[in-house]
């Protein structure tokens, strides 16, 4: 039987420590964060990893992410809202026309520089500890003139906690053009050390559009350019998708689409499909003719076996609406323009919130409580914007290939880092 | 002692001041506590409840009491007559009556909710002193749960510093 209860302790009026955990764990973590003033005791209280696992299993989420950015204005703001469109907390970045892409069901946000795709950072929301993941391509494709990064995912690999990017890069610059693509792989947990690394290139054409891939319990799932053939001549049936191991950097075949999805003209058929994970199942969304958005998830891979489990109706209600999550009380998360939609599939209705305009809504599943840092141990710090680069960044302007700033900034800050010049 | 009354089981609780309560067995069920030590058979005599004086046991039995699933004579349940949202609403006027005690009694009947693992009350409790501090400004916070700021001066800007989105 515990005995833990002081009676005594309480009489006067103070709480102890286990009570004031109970109530505590209660709090959003804003309050949490604000309380860690209090006191020393309730800062350690507060910041505690049980304690803070204690208040992620109580408060499961998912949080909704979204940026914006206002057109001559520096930097884009990054806000995270609970479900009923309350900011939890907004991140302000330093990156130009940032653009909020790959971010789901991870404790890490990804923003990229839009129009410029290669400037990518990877940021950690309850530290806000920032990541410029490089530029440079891996010494294995050194000697590639042409290197056009076209797609871009960014998860973790289950088994081992590790947090991995891949890109699939095109050596044309035009698109009729058939050379194989190349692809490349970045652990970013090696910090200052994390290279992109050369790996196998796709089977086929992977598209580069937003929400075109996804990862889903360490696979990254890329949909094909589907009216191209495969690098060895095949025939690409539509909707088809090329798979990647995140963990052992691998491709794994192509699988299929579902059936319905085969007979599409290529352009409408190319707008209408996205990929998306819910419920942890890879999910194809559709939006056939924009009449309604049918919802495929994928039951089994090797079979390419197909699930139509929602079909959302209703030509207005559903327009440009991309499924981000499924809720445990069964209702379905659409991020639709300026505001986020929950539909309830079982009375067919919606609950809208607005929301700020953004292109790409994306989910957060880590902890704001949490103060472990991700990337600071092993990488330098950008005198300039303060994110954490890695080694190619110890040359000058190399850490963000932000060159529009450079030449902004009228005098450029070099500051000296292991004996050579470092500015972004 | 359980004994039997109108054909319901009754079951001794003591407090540690010597006060015996004979309550319903179904209404000493609402703690979990409790209800393990019954289903283990380990309350045959009187359960002496350590550590929770009889002014605060006898509350926590008045709310177990108001809480308990009511049964009819034929053992259906009552909300069969009862429309379930009118008795919620019920429960939780009463709630809010019972919960207008002072900061010590509030403390002790969460003590008492977390020892006997009384989930409602123990949510009742915590979410009336969450109300409280929610709103109030650090100092009125440090004071109210009688805490000292033992911060220094530099350490509080640091933490401030390190929590800035929260001061917002």
């Amino acid at each position: 039987m515990p005995q833990k209860v002081r009676v005594a302790a309480s009489s006067n009026g103070v709480l102890p420590e286990d009570m004031l955990r109970h109530i505590l764990v209660r709090l959003p973590a804003k309050t949490l964060c604000l309380f860690r003033a209090v006191s020393r005791s309730w800062r350690s209280l507060l910041s505690d990893p049980l304690f803070v696992a204690a208040h992620k299993s109580r408060h499961p989420g998912p949080l909704v992410v979204t940026c914006t950015s206002e057109l001559c204005q520096r930097g884009g703001t990054i806000e995270i809202m609970d479900l009923s469109g309350h900011v939890v907390k907004r991140i302000a970045t330093s990156m130009e026309n940032a653009r909020l892409e790959c971010t789901r069901h991870l404790d890490l946000i990804c923003v990229a520089r839009n129009e410029h795709r290669s400037t990518r950072h990877v940021i950690n929301p309850a530290t806000g500890d920032t990541f410029a993941l490089p530029s440079r391509c891996a010494k294995e494709h050194a000697h590639v003139k042409h290197f056009f990064p076209q797609s871009f995912d960014f998860g973790q690999v289950g088994s081992t906690g590790e947090y991995k990017a891949i890109r699939c890069v095109s050596i044309d610059d035009s698109e009729s053009e058939s050379s194989p693509m190349l692809c490349e792989v970045i652990t970013l947990d090696d910090g200052r050390h994390a290279r992109w690394r050369g790996k196998q290139g796709p089977p086929a054409p992977v598209a580069s559009n937003r929400n075109k891939s996804v990862v889903v319990n360490g696979v990254v799932y890329f949909l094909l350019e589907f009216r191209r053939p495969t690098f060895s001549g095949d025939h690409v049936e539509h909707g088809s998708m090329a798979l990647f191991n995140l963990e052992t950097e691998e491709w794994m075949g192509i699988v299929q689409g579902p059936m319905p999805v085969r007979n599409g003209g290529y352009f409408s058929l190319f707008m209408e499909l996205s990929l998306v994970c819910l419920d942890g199942f890879l999910v194809m969304a559709h939006n056939p003719e924009y009449s309604s958005l049918d919802l495929w998830f994928l039951m089994d891979a090797e079979e390419s076996l197909w699930n139509k489990r929602y079909s959302i109706d209703g030509q207005h209600e559903i327009l440009f609406a991309q499924p981000v999550e499924i809720l445990s009380d069964g209702r379905i998360v659409l991020s639709a323009p300026g505001r986020l939609r929950l539909y309830n599939p079982i009375t067919k209705t919606f609950t809208d919130f607005e929301m700020r305009n953004s292109t790409f809504v994306g989910t957060y599943t880590g902890s704001l409580l949490s103060s472990e840092s991700t990337f600071t141990s092993e990488a330098e710090r950008c005198t300039v914007c303060g994110c954490y680069g890695t080694l190619e960044t110890i040359e000058p302007y190399a850490l963000c290939e932000d060159w529009d700033n450079m030449l902004r900034l009228v005098h450029p800050v070099r500051s000296i880092l292991g004996g050579a010049y470092y500015s972004c | 002692m359980a004994t039997r009354e109108a054909g319901k089981k009754m079951i001794m609780l003591k407090s540690p001041d010597g006060m015996e309560f004979e309550v319903e067995e179904a209404v000493a069920m609402e703690s979990q506590t409790i209800r393990k030590m019954i289903e283990d058979d380990c309350a045959d005599t009187a359960i002496l409840i350590p550590n929770i004086n009889s002014k605060i046991l006898s509350r926590v039995i008045e709310y177990c009491n108001k809480h308990v699933p009511t049964t009819g004579a034929t053992g259906a349940a009552a909300s069969d007559t009862v429309a379930p949202a009118a008795l919620a609403e019920d429960l939780k006027i009463w709630d809010a009556e019972f919960i207008k005690v002072n900061r010590a009694t509030r403390f002790n009947l969460i003590q008492a909710a977390s020892y006997l693992n009384i989930k409602g009350l123990l949510d009742l409790t915590s979410q009336t002193t969450i109300d409280t501090i929610s709103d109030n400004s650090l100092e009125e916070i440090r004071s109210f749960l009688s805490t000292k700021n033992d911060y220094l001066p530099e350490e509080e800007q640091t933490i401030r510093r390190e929590n800035q989105w929260a001061f917002q």
